[in-house]
Parts: C-alpha cells; structure tokens; sequence
C-alpha cells in the first residue's frame, strides 16, 4: 500500500501538470510604448525572439545578419500585459516577458510623466526582470525597434546587453527598471535614462541642437571653479564653444580650433569631440539605430535631453563610470589633442554640507589614464605633470559646469547628492520634510579631480 | 518518547525555526518599523533575545528539565495543564499562521502561476503532514543535513550581491526607533519557545543552553545579514514596499553574463526550510495536545491539526487582509512565548523551594 502511495505522489507531484515546453513559448525581448490618440491607450511594440533562428545560427540559414531573429507586432492597448495578452491571440506560440531586456518609451511618453506609473507595473511584476533596461527614444519607439539589425550578434538579447550595458564608452547613463523604481519613489535621487533614437536623414543631421543651447551656460563661463557665484544664463543663449576650459583652467588655446565655431564642441573637456545626441551621431554604413546621450528626469516628467559629453560627465560623478578613451586639449599642441584611456581609479569621494541654507557639495574624483595618440613631435613625458594639471582642470571645469546645469536649469538631483544628506536626519520623514528637491537648486559644487597619467603604452620618450 | 535528539539536531530545528521568517515576509514588517536601521535591531535585539534565553535556561537548570506543561501540572494539576496546553496551541498556530500562508501565495506568485491554489496547498499540506507523522527525530536530522546547505546559501548570496550595495540606503539612522522602537525585533527570536516545548526530547540540560544559544546567535547572524544586504541594496521607502525581500534580492544577483536568475536556488531553500518549519511545528502542536491530555499517541491528531491550522491560515481569502494577521502576531503574541517560560519556571521554583522547606 505504501509503495502505491509513494508511486501516485511521485506521479502527482512531479510538477509536470502545468508544465510548458521551451518549444511552446516565445519571448519578448524588447518592447516600445508608443502614445495613442485615445486617452489612456499606448501603441505597444513587442519585439519577439525567434529561438530557432538564433540557436541555428547563420550557416544554417538562420539569422541572416538579424533579421530573421526578430518579429516585431504592434498592439494598442493599455498597458504591456495587456498588450501582450491581445498578442498571444495573433502569435501562434505563448509570449513571455521572462527575457524582455529593454523597454522603450516615446517621448512624448517620458514628457507627460506617464513612466512613472509604468515603473510602478514593471516593479510589480515577477514577469519582467528588475535589471531589464529602460531607454527614451526621441521619435517613435516603433521605429527604433524596426529599424533594429544587430550585425555582430544573433542573439538579440545579447544585443541589448552590449550596447546598454557598455562600460567602456560611458556615453549613456546605465539605469534599470529596479533603479529607476527606486529612485522614483525616494526625494534623494532624480532619474535618467538612455536615449535612443533612429539616425536622422544626412540633410537634417548637421543641425545640432538641444544640448548645443544648454551647455553654453552655468558656472565655468564666470571664470572659476570656487563655486560661489552661480550664473543665472546657465542654459542660455551662448554655444558650448566658449565652454570649457575657458572657464574652468583659464587656459587658452594659441591658435583657433580646426572646427570651431560648430555649436556642439566642447573646447576642452573631450576636446574635438562631439557632444552627440541619439540619432544624430554622424556614422556612414547602414546601422541606423544609435544610442547616446541621456533624458533628464524631474518629478517622473522627462525635462531636457543630454548629449554624451554630459552622460559621460554624469558617470564619471556617480562613480558609474569605468574607462573610455577621451581626447584632451593640450596648451603645448592645441591642434593636436592628446587621447588617452582613462579608467576610474576609485568611486568619487562626495560631502555634502547642509548646515546652511545653501548645500555646499564637494566632489572628488579620482582619474587614472594611459596614453593613446598625440603629436609624434611632442614629449609629453616630459610635461606630465603640467598635462595632468590641465587635464584636472579642465574636467573640474566641466563637471562643475554641468553639475550647476543640473542645479540651476534642471531643478534636478540626477547625481544623487541628496543620499549623502540622509545621515543629517533622524527619520526618513525628517529627510523628506527638508525638502531636498528645494534646497538643491541653491548648492554650491566643488569638484576637485585628482588625474593620473599612468602608463603611456609601449613607448616612453625622453627627447623628441 | 525514546528518541533524543543531540545538541546539532536541536540547534538544526531552532536556526530553521528562527531564520525561515527571515526568506519571507520579516525583513519588510522590520523595515516598516524600523525604516533602514533594521539591521541593527536584529542584532542588538537578538543580544536581548539572548539574555532572556539565558535567564530562563538559568531557571530551569534547577526545574530538573520540565517543560511548560510539567510545570503547569506541578502548579495547578490536570486541568491547568489542559488549558495552558490550548493556550500554547494557539498561540503556535497564530505565530505560524501568516509564514504558512506566504509560501503557497509566493510560490504560486513566483513560480507556479499556471497551478491552482487548492494543489499547491494540498501538496503543502501531504508534505508537512508525513513530515510531523514521521515525528521530531527525523525532522531534526533532515534539518541538521539541510542547514549548511542553506548556510552557504544565505553567505553566498550576501556576497554576490555586493555589487548592489550602497552605504548610504543605510540612513537616516533613528536612535529611537532601532532601539526602543525597534521591541518588535524580538519577535525573530521568539521560536525559541519551542526549545521549552522539546525540553523532554532533549538529551540534558546541557544540549538545550547549547542548542538555545547556537540558535539565538546563529539565527540572529543569518537575520542580521539577510536585513543588512535587504537594507544595502533597498532605500527607504521602497524597502518597506516588497512582500517578500530575500526573493527580491536573489532576482538581483548574477555572476558575469552566464549565472543569471539564481533566484531558483533561493526557491529551493525556500521550499525544503518552509517543510521543515511547518512540520516541526505541526508535531510540536500534536505533542503539546498529546502531554495536555495524557494521551498516548500524537499522529492521530496531525491531520485534524494541520485541517485546523490550514482553515486559520486562509480565514481571509484575500493575502493583502491575511498580511495584516502577520503584523497583529508579531506586534502582540512574541512577548508572550518569552514570558511565558520565565513566569511558570520562576512560579515552579518556587514552589519546589517552599515544598523543600517544607519537608
């Protein structure tokens, strides 16, 4: 009797009742939500796996340069459940969100402060993973999911991963669905996200805006890095030309810059490079997708958009930032800038005083880099010590430029200067009745950067 | 009657007892109280624990090993024995009530959410039903194998997950509240009422100081690191939102790019300790039934036990009403199963001092 027993269970409970085969699912890999003319409803873009084509790889017919591992459906709904829901009557296999790893909002979405409720839904669910990535798309995020063609890898997924979970560019800020959650839902920390967007026509792509505009203002142009005085044309009228290390090292460039006069370049900080934003990056081949650049976040409202040289300044002060390869102005070659790889040496040291009325915050950093390319002429191992000096100041320039962009014109938190406030109060009710999102408009920043040129690859000069 | 269980064993039984709230819902209802400074009520409340633990061990050293119900017939006869039997029933049903009804509604939220509630309960319950008929010795060695395994786990998570720490979700830190506000912190500890219903399946007094303390500070280490990596990793308030923490902290870990979603191993631990909890305590509610009636056998009294066990716990059909029966249990019943035990040994001896006397 107890062998019987013990064969029903083992039979009952396998757990194999309600099993689904592998075969009998489809996963969701990446979704778009896109506005709806009707109230409430949301044009969703689910991007579908296709397993067989991926594990066949290209030799065997499948994935042909992608395209083949991907299905895209649009359905309007109210919600990704319920989109997803409406699409497993048209998909022939049960759609899954277990893999999703990217959600892409509009816009227009992320300006009316909708993502909010959104990231409440997603923290909600079992379904959809907590390091799943959130982007903005400028434009629709239809588009951008159609006009998806991974080239390197089969495995979209994989995809998402390289080019969202990047460490070694630092041009897009990293912020997934449990961080933005989290942030969300506490006054310490304002939001950002990645910005996607479908590359623009070669007519339009020249004319740079947004960022251009905004970066012009803040605290480098009044000449100091003490942080005292607070411009009040920060985001105003004046080009990022005139940014930089003007401001910040006092230093200026004997002769005129090969490309100035473009609005988007940053005369010192990340020196000849462009300040890209998504979909304007100027790339030749046929990858139109691009990814660069940050949205700004107040009050779960999307307010202003940040081209790399911004995101990349923003990891730099979030500690997020690991290494990549930023060119530098240099006084003694100002026609040929120094490029180097730069690594973080270690998570930036903050304070922040709140014993005033105004926040002070002061910020360390602490930079580390190798020599990539510079003049053939030039001996820079002989003048490291000034290039190092220049290199500091002209990144504390920036950061405090940017940092007081964040204050002044953003209203906005991104860094996270209001968790190192918290240890001042007693309760997190006493925290929030401060009212960091207040004060933080008023702080003064100090950014002191300690750079390190380390190793200068397989060559050492000692004379030219 | 004839099996004892070593100073492992007991230890094995009180860790599970103790820490298996700690995988559900307790991190979040200390959060709630004590916002992000949790952690460090666990451990300056589980010194308190201890203190207690080892007062009431002092006093029963000079009991000669009798239990509450011993006592109870010792200061007041048959009758008192019987009523503080259904009293300690009770109050054991109320203390397991809410953990017995977070597994299958977590489970079927997290893992089986095509099977219906009624199979996953009644797999619940057949397990936890041959668990309590098999009796406290099997349950113990099941549990003394099963502890390190869950050990290394609850390390190996606390580890992998430092890359998601960060000192400052730690604050604010409020002095009141982790201390005098933080009281209900002994509720973690409060299992250990348990160890004075084993006491006659214990091997000597020495097993049980051993097998208590080796609880109370084990138990309390793997409740201080599950709240410190929960509070780490968690703001406040958010922190204070998640039904279940230890989950939500396993959905987090991966190691590179090809250990992703380890949250099953946790599921594991999860299920096998939830077994062992509800089973032991299912058998300490039969055995308690048993001495308090002089009867001769408990088994006959698993199944109506787990019946009434299992109408209790689902008494509110909805979970968010049920979590609230948690917050009442850990709030009211946990001083009890400290005093209790302190009250009838001191009462005990001193009545086995006057009787000395009087002889």
């Amino acid at each position: 009797m107890k062998k019987v027993i013990i064969i029903i269970l083992l039979v009952l409970l396998s757990g194999c009742t309600h099993a689904i085969e592998p075969n009998d699912l489809a996963y969701i890999v990446a979704v778009g939500m896109d506005k709806n003319d009707a109230a409430g409803a949301y044009d969703i873009t689910l991007q579908i796996a296709n397993p067989q084509a991926i594990s066949g790889g290209s030799d065997e017919g499948g994935g042909e340069g992608g395209k083949k591992t991907i299905t895209n459906l649009t359905v309007t709904s109210t919600d990704i459940f319920s989109a997803v829901n409406i699409a497993n009557h048209i998909y022939s296999k049960d759609l899954s969100l277990a893999h999703t790893k990217l959600i892409l909002f509009c816009d227009e979405i992320a300006k009316d402060g909708s993502i909010k409720n959104l990231s409440e839904t997603f923290a909600r669910s079992e379904e959809i993973r907590p390091n799943a990535f959130l982007s903005v798309v400028k434009g629709s995020a239809k588009e951008y999911l159609t006009s998806i063609e991974p080239t390197n890898e089969l495995n979209p997924v994989k995809y998402y991963e390289v080019i969202y979970d990047v460490d070694y560019t630092g041009y897009i800020p990293k912020n997934q669905i449990k961080s933005f959650y989290v942030y969300e839902q506490s006054p310490e920390r304002e939001n950002v996200l990645p910005l996607s967007a479908v590359k623009k026509d070669e007519n339009t792509s020249s004319d740079n805006n947004g960022v251009a505009s905004s970066s012009g203002g803040g605290k480098s142009e009044s000449g100091g890095s003490d942080g005292g005085e607070q411009s009040s044309s920060s985001g105003g009228g004046q080009g990022s030309g005139q940014g930089g290390s003007e401001g910040g090292s006092g230093q200026e460039s004997s002769k005129p810059l090969p490309n100035a006069g473009t609005q988007n370049e940053y005369d010192g900080f990340e020196y000849m490079h462009k300040d890209y934003l998504a979909g304007e990056i100027a790339l030749g081949g046929d990858i139109k997708t691009q990814t660069c650049g940050m949205a700004v976040f107040r009050d779960g409202k999307m307010i202003d958009e940040c081209g790399a040289v911004e995101a990349l300044l923003y990891n730099m002060l979030t500690g997020d930032y690991e290494m990549s390869e930023i060119s530098y102005k240099n006084i003694k070659t100002p026609n040929d800038p120094v490029t180097v790889m730069q690594y973080r040496r270690k998570k930036p040291k903050v304070s922040v005083n709140i014993d005033d009325d105004i926040p002070k915050i002061k910020v360390k950093l602490y930079l580390e880099a190798d020599l990539r390319t510079l003049n053939e002429g030039y001996v820079i191992e002989m003048d490291i010590d000034d290039f190092e000096e220049q290199v500091s100041a002209e990144v504390k320039a920036a950061a405090e430029k940017f940092l007081y962009k964040t204050a002044i014109e953003y209203r906005s938190d991104i860094v996270g200067f209001g968790s190192f406030i918290k240890s001042h109060f007693k309760t997190f009710d006493d925290f929030a009745q401060y009212g960091w999102e207040e004060k933080y408009p008023k702080s003064e920043f100090d950014v002191d950067v300690e750079f390190e040129v380390r190793r200068s690859g397989l060559i050492n000069k000692k004379h030219g | 009657m004839n099996s004892k269980l070593n100073s492992r064993e007991m230890t094995s039984v009180l860790i599970n007892l103790i820490s298996v709230k700690m995988l559900f819902t307790y991190p979040r209802y200390l959060v709630e109280r004590m916002e992000n400074g949790a952690w460090i009520s666990v451990a300056l409340w589980g010194a308190v624990a201890l203190g207690i633990f080892w007062l009431t061990q002092y006093v029963y050293l000079k009991t000669e090993r009798t239990n509450i119900l011993m006592q109870a017939e010792m200061l007041g006869g048959r009758l008192f024995k019987a009523v503080v039997g259904i009293v300690v029933i009770v109050l054991l049903m109320f203390n397991i009530a809410p953990m017995v009804r977070t597994f299958p509604e977590a489970i079927k939220t997290v893992l089986l959410q095509n099977t219906s509630m009624l199979t996953i309960i009644t797999i619940l319950a057949i397990g936890v039903a041959i668990g309590a008929r098999f009796g406290i010795e099997p349950l113990a060695r099941v549990a003394s194998i099963f502890l390190p395994i869950a050990c290394a786990f609850v390390i190996f998570f606390f580890i992998t997950l430092i890359p998601h720490y960060k000192t400052t979700n730690l604050f604010p830190i409020s002095a009141f509240k982790v201390t005098a506000g933080g009281v209900s912190a002994l509720s973690v500890f409060g299992d250990i009422f348990v160890l004075n219903l084993l006491l006659p399946y214990a091997k000597d007094m020495k097993t049980v100081k051993k097998a208590g303390m080796a609880s109370i500070v084990i138990g309390g280490l793997a409740g201080f690191l599950i709240v410190l990596a929960y509070c780490l990793t968690y703001l406040y308030p958010v922190s204070a939102k998640f039904i279940v923490p230890m989950y939500q902290l396993a959905r987090n870990l991966r190691i590179g790019t090809y250990f992703q979603r380890l949250e099953s191993i946790f599921e594991f631990v999860w299920s096998i300790s939830i077994f062992i909890y509800t089973s032991v305590y299912v058998f300490v509610m039969c055995d308690v039934f048993r001495q308090s009636f002089n009867l001769k056998h408990y088994k006959p009294l698993v199944f109506p036990i787990l019946m009434i066990l299992l109408r209790l716990t689902f008494w509110e059909s909805g979970y968010i009403e049920a979590q609230q029966s948690n917050f009442v249990n850990s709030a009211v019943f946990y001083p009890i199963f400290y005093i209790l035990p302190l009250l009838f040994g001191l009462f005990t001896l001193i009545k086995m001092r006057r009787r000395g006397r009087e002889r």
